[in-house]
């Protein structure tokens, strides 16, 4: 499956660069990259040590707790800096708790094993646009008592992500990451195809189809444009809203996905693709664009001119192919504004947990500005020891991001890396985030499949779409109710 | 609609003597013939290369880099034992190993006495309805294994196993159809006088299960054993409905693991999947060539008539 | 013996008797145990979950009749699983048939050592784990770079996307799967070196061709392995799950992958992603009465076409 699903392969000594972080949700085949990187013990250790004093500063109060919980889908063992830095500092903050770990991402399948397993888990890490379906079956403790106990303000947090894992005005989780998505574009292919990336207009989509078609007539790239919509449907959300549409109204009730936005959306993305060659050509091109995690990725080599891609990839460039010349742009509406697409995970108490006080000190502490803080820390530490650019986390505590990208991030002079990291900065405030809904796992597959029907060509977009709108209303109207 | 019973070659399974493959057919009696045999084997000297290249193929990605893994070259271009290591380092191989052997061999070993003991029932004891409950046994060996799938999740959960290797193996102490249809056609080969001349003896049923009858069909059991070792080590389903902690895979979970998670394997890093699938393989491979003739006659078994 | 006997006689139990029939329940124990516990109690379990809306997270369990089978006739996926899961096996069932019965006979021709040997090598392939088979295809079948599509290269041919193509796909498993043909080739196999060779010498005599022979005394005297292996590939790739769950269906893999939507897989997700038991149980056994009633026609059928000795 060179290129049946995205790229994403993480890999083994660059990914110990990038974060841990990328969330379950990142676009690359739902790569949940808190496997694979390593870090040694002895820096994590470091960093705890500065943790314990400033912690009731910010992160709020701590709260009794001791005993065992387990935590699925995070790994520590297995994780990088980002997620060792903020465990160490909980375990500082609460040495009587012990947490094991799933060392695992999130799967549905092994979270239903793991609730009914003798040893069910305390904690659960679940990509945010996924909860909905697990609250509405009751599976996960509502946070507000948890919230006002452990002094958590949730002002602190990204709006976009804290709408999200509020369902009927109970907040369910703590926001972890912040994944806003930006244009990545490769300056060499640009040039070749007489582009300028500084004057290309994402907001204009004429602009977008003559810039693909010029990338495929004039160079040798495998891929001209990726707007990242097959398989997963990744950004297919920020198409939409793009268009001046949401696939699902805010409320989570209502889905939308036969309205004439999404047609539009899907019409595009579809034309952009088929001038590849179609779908099928377009993957197997995918295929061959080199190692999306290594030295020789597709702008290294130059077989991939553009794409929307997340913030966490940044760092990924700067380990593996820091002298490539790239340029990060705004994703924008067709209207000219500015709008970014935000993903990330979910940290929750299980209701089932019969130690309720140690999850949820466990998962305020997770994404408190300190914990943030000292992970960065760590990870600054270890990328100076390197020498190496340090492009820093978007944690969706606005706190912890504004430290981190005001002193914890290092260009290291590097005018193609200070760009992108202020490009995606810039986006933060220009979010939206997929409301929850109570049926959000078959919400998803349904537009998913909706989108990859029309863009294999098995029919066409406004069919398609309609037929999803059936199944993900009846879906969401049925939700709670576990009959089909 | 039962399943006509297999007519096994009990001779060579019992005596024990390496299977000798009769002759050909036919000896070549004229020139036609010569060529035409000539020819067969050229043609099944390439169906050969059609099995066996993959095997090789595989074992060459593996040691590759992640460029050279589809350069078209059998020899790779560079060696890269390394893709072992990285793998081990990164994922609990060893662990997952430790598991599949624990598991195949307790089930091979479970299920290969309880289905005897029921199969040696069948053929021992005469009583009424025995054939109606031979019967369901077969029926039994007609379920699709996706009914029972739920309910055997449930009832493993109810008694507190999920999340353990329990439900791998400990199924296979309560018999298996097939094998008890398979074994009970030994045990009905075998000459009745030798019962009676256990009872004369004064030997309890037990008695004459364990010393008579095992020992005379230990080739047939030996063909349930390999059998049930090659099912249980490759089985991925059960792991993957019980399992969740990554220290507690199999190998085959631990590999599906390697495939979806692409900051291991899967995706682009080739020669790391080629090498995890080289590692889950060459164990059955080994058993293989160990047990090869009970697997042959075992396979050739099943599908004969009486 | 003494059991039956005993039991005839009267209506009480001798001593003996009693011993026999606490000996035979201990033998029988295991299967007894079993078949109500892990079988025939499942079987009935399920039944029952078809007909409600089980849920195991929320632990909801109402009786709510047939409304799961109903909900079937609606249910996009329902009808693509099972389009696959047919075309699958129309495609390899016939073909893995003709293909074993050829490189059997061919075995049977040229016997001795050499058979052996090529046995041996035909069935390395069974013994590789289902999810090594699906890691290995996913590279062999890959599109430019795979050793199918270079195969076909090599004689001019320009191979398909058979990883990415809808098209395409199934036909891709169909290779895979035929690539694990060793098993009904070696049961093939050993039916052909049973069949008396004096049959033909008097159909040689007869003036029969060898296509002649092949006909009517071949067919015929292994028609019963024949219809064995029918019966096995049919079901196995009715159930057809491993392989294709680990080459198509990854932990977060989205759409894309109604081609390759198996029944078997779709009754999984049904159950252990969507926690949909009731519905997956009623997909369950839709599956179960499908398996039933092709096996019954195919006992029908086969009852006038299988040669059985002693008949």
């Amino acid at each position: 499956m060179p290129s049946s699903r995205a790229k994403g392969v993480a890999l083994l000594s660059a990914l110990a660069l990038f974060a841990a972080a990328c969330g379950s949700n990142n676009n690359q085949a739902g790569a949940s990259p808190s496997a694979g990187a390593s870090t040694a013990p002895s820096e994590s250790a470091a960093a705890s040590e500065g943790a314990s004093e400033s912690a009731a500063a910010s992160g709020g109060t701590t709260i009794d707790a001791s005993g065992d919980i387990f935590a699925f889908g995070v790994s520590y063992e297995t994780s990088d800096e980002i997620a060792k830095g903020r465990v160490d500092t909980f375990k500082d903050l609460y040495p009587d708790v012990n947490v094991k770990f799933s060392e695992s991402g999130f799967d549905s399948q092994g979270f239903l094993a793991a609730l009914q397993g003798s040893d069910a888990p305390d904690v659960v890490r679940i990509p945010r646009d996924r909860l909905g379906t697990y609250v509405a079956r009751g599976v996960i403790e509502p946070l507000d008592d948890c919230i006002s106990r452990t002094g958590v303000d949730l002002a602190n947090y990204r709006e976009a992500a804290v709408k999200q894992v509020t369902i009927d005005g109970k907040v369910y989780a703590m926001p972890e990451f912040f994944w806003v998505s930006n244009w990545l574009v490769d300056n060499d292919l640009f040039e070749k195809a007489g582009l300028d990336p500084a004057t290309w207009d994402v907001s204009n989509w004429d602009q977008i189809t003559a810039a693909n078609q010029a990338l495929l007539d004039k160079t040798d790239t495998k891929i001209a444009i990726d707007p990242k919509v097959w398989d997963n449907g990744d950004r297919f959300p920020m198409w939409v809203a793009a268009a001046g549409g949401a696939l699902l109204s805010e409320d989570g009730k209502t889905a939308q996905l036969d309205q004439q936005p999404v047609i539009d959306a899907l019409t595009f993305t579809k034309s952009i693709i088929d001038a590849h060659g179609g779908l099928t050509e377009f993957k197997d091109r995918i295929g061959q664009t080199g190692d999306f995690f290594g030295a020789e990725n597709q702008f290294a080599k130059d077989l991939e001119a553009a794409f929307p891609m997340q913030q966490w990839y940044l760092n990924v460039l700067a380990g593996a192919s820091p002298d490539t010349k790239f340029t990060a742009l705004p994703f924008k509406t067709k209207d000219g504004q500015p709008l970014t697409y935000a993903e990330g995970d979910a940290l929750a108490v299980v209701a089932s947990s019969d130690n309720k006080d140690a999850a949820c000190a466990f998962v305020t502490t997770m994404v408190s500005t300190d914990a943030w803080i000292n992970a960065s820390k760590l990870r600054q530490e270890s990328a100076e020891k390197d020498n190496k650019i340090q492009t820093g986390t978007s944690t969706g505590n606005k706190a912890a991001d504004e430290q981190i990208f005001s002193s914890l991030v290092n260009a290291n002079d590097n005018p193609t890396f200070k760009a992108a990291i202020d490009a995606y900065v810039g986006t933060l405030d220009t979010s939206f985030a997929m409301p929850p809904t109570p049926a959000a796992e078959e919400f998803r597959q349904a537009w998913i499949d909706a989108v990859n029907k029309a863009l294999e060509g098995s029919a066409d977009p406004s069919a398609a779409l309609q037929q999803a709108q059936q199944e993900a209303q009846s879906a969401i109207d049925s939700a709670g109710n576990a009959a089909p | 609609m039962a399943v006509q019973p297999g007519s096994i070659d009990r001779q060579a399974l019992q005596t024990g003597r390496a299977v000798a493959v009769t002759e050909a057919a036919e000896e070549p009696r004229s020139r036609g013939r010569l060529v035409r045999r000539i020819g067969f084997v050229a043609l099944l000297l390439l169906f050969t290369v059609l099995f066996l290249y993959p095997f090789l193929w595989l074992v060459s990605a593996s040691f590759k880099t992640t460029a050279e893994v589809f350069d078209g070259r059998l020899i790779p271009a560079s060696f890269h034992p390394e893709n072992y290591t990285n793998l081990i380092a990164q994922q609990p191989v060893v662990q997952w190993t430790i598991n599949s052997v624990l598991v195949s061999f307790a089930a091979a070993i479970a299920v290969t006495f309880s289905s005897s003991a029921v199969a040696f029932a069948f053929a021992y004891f005469r009583f009424p309805g025995r054939n109606i409950l031979f019967g369901l046994v077969i029926a039994g060996l007609l379920l699709p294994g996706a009914v029972t799938m739920i309910p055997q999740y449930l009832i493993w959960d109810f008694l507190g196993f999920n999340n353990t290797l329990v439900p791998l193996w400990a199924g296979n102490l309560f018999a298996s159809p097939f094998y008890i249809f398979l074994l009970r056609q030994f045990y009905l080969g075998l000459p009745k006088e030798l019962w009676d001349a256990a009872k004369v003896d004064g030997a309890n049923p037990f008695r004459t299960w364990w010393s008579v009858a095992m020992p005379l069909t230990r080739a047939a059991l030996i063909v349930v054993f390999v059998f049930e070792l090659k099912a249980a080590w490759t089985d991925v389903v059960r792991p993957l409905i019980f399992l969740r902690e990554v220290g507690t895979f199999t190998l085959q979970r631990g590999l599906l693991a390697i495939i979806n998670n692409p900051s291991i394997g899967g995706e682009k890093h080739w020669e790391l999947l080629a090498a995890a699938g080289v590692i889950v393989t060459v164990p059955m491979i080994v058993v293989f060539f160990l047990a090869q003739r009970y697997f042959l006659e075992g396979i050739a078994t099943t599908g004969s008539k009486g | 013996m003494t059991t039956q006997t005993a039991a005839r006689r009267g209506s009480r139990w001798t001593p003996g008797a009693r011993r026999e029939i606490g000996w035979l329940l201990l033998f029988l124990s295991p299967w007894i145990i079993g078949s109500i516990v892990f079988t025939f109690g499942p079987m009935l379990w399920s039944l029952w979950l078809s007909f409600t809306n089980y849920d195991p997270l929320s632990g909801k369990q109402d009786f709510i009749g047939f409304a799961n089978y109903q909900a079937m006739v609606g249910d996009r996926r329902f009808t693509t699983a099972l389009a696959n899961t047919a075309f699958v096996t129309i495609l390899f069932v016939p073909t893995s048939l003709a293909l074993g019965i050829a490189l059997a006979t061919m075995l049977n021709n040229v016997g001795g050592r050499m058979s052996g040997f090529f046995r041996t090598a035909f069935y390395l392939p069974n013994v590789t784990p289902a999810v090594a088979v699906g890691a290995l295809f996913l590279l062999l079948l890959a599109n430019p770079g795979g050793v199918v599509n270079q195969g076909l290269a090599f004689f001019g041919i320009t191979g398909p996307s058979w990883l990415n193509d809808p098209t395409w796909m199934k036909p891709g498993i169909v290779i895979m799967m035929l690539w694990s043909i060793g098993g009904t080739v070696i049961i093939l196999f050993a039916a052909l070196r049973n069949v008396p060779k004096e049959l033909y010498e008097a159909a040689r005599i007869d003036g029969a061709n060898a296509w002649g022979q092949f006909r009517n005394i071949t067919v015929p005297m292994i028609s019963g392995a024949l219809f064995f292996c029918l019966i096995i590939n049919t079901t196995a790739t009715l159930q057809l799950f491993a392989e294709v769950y680990a080459m198509f269906f990854g932990a977060r893999t989205g759409g894309g992958n109604d081609a390759v939507l198996f029944y078997v897989i779709y009754v999984f997700r049904q159950a252990f992603e969507f926690f949909k038991m009731g519905y997956a149980s009623a997909l369950a056994w839709v599956l179960f009465v499908v398996i039933a009633l092709i096996t019954v026609i195919q006992f029908r059928v086969g009852r006038r076409f299988v040669y059985y000795e002693g008949e």
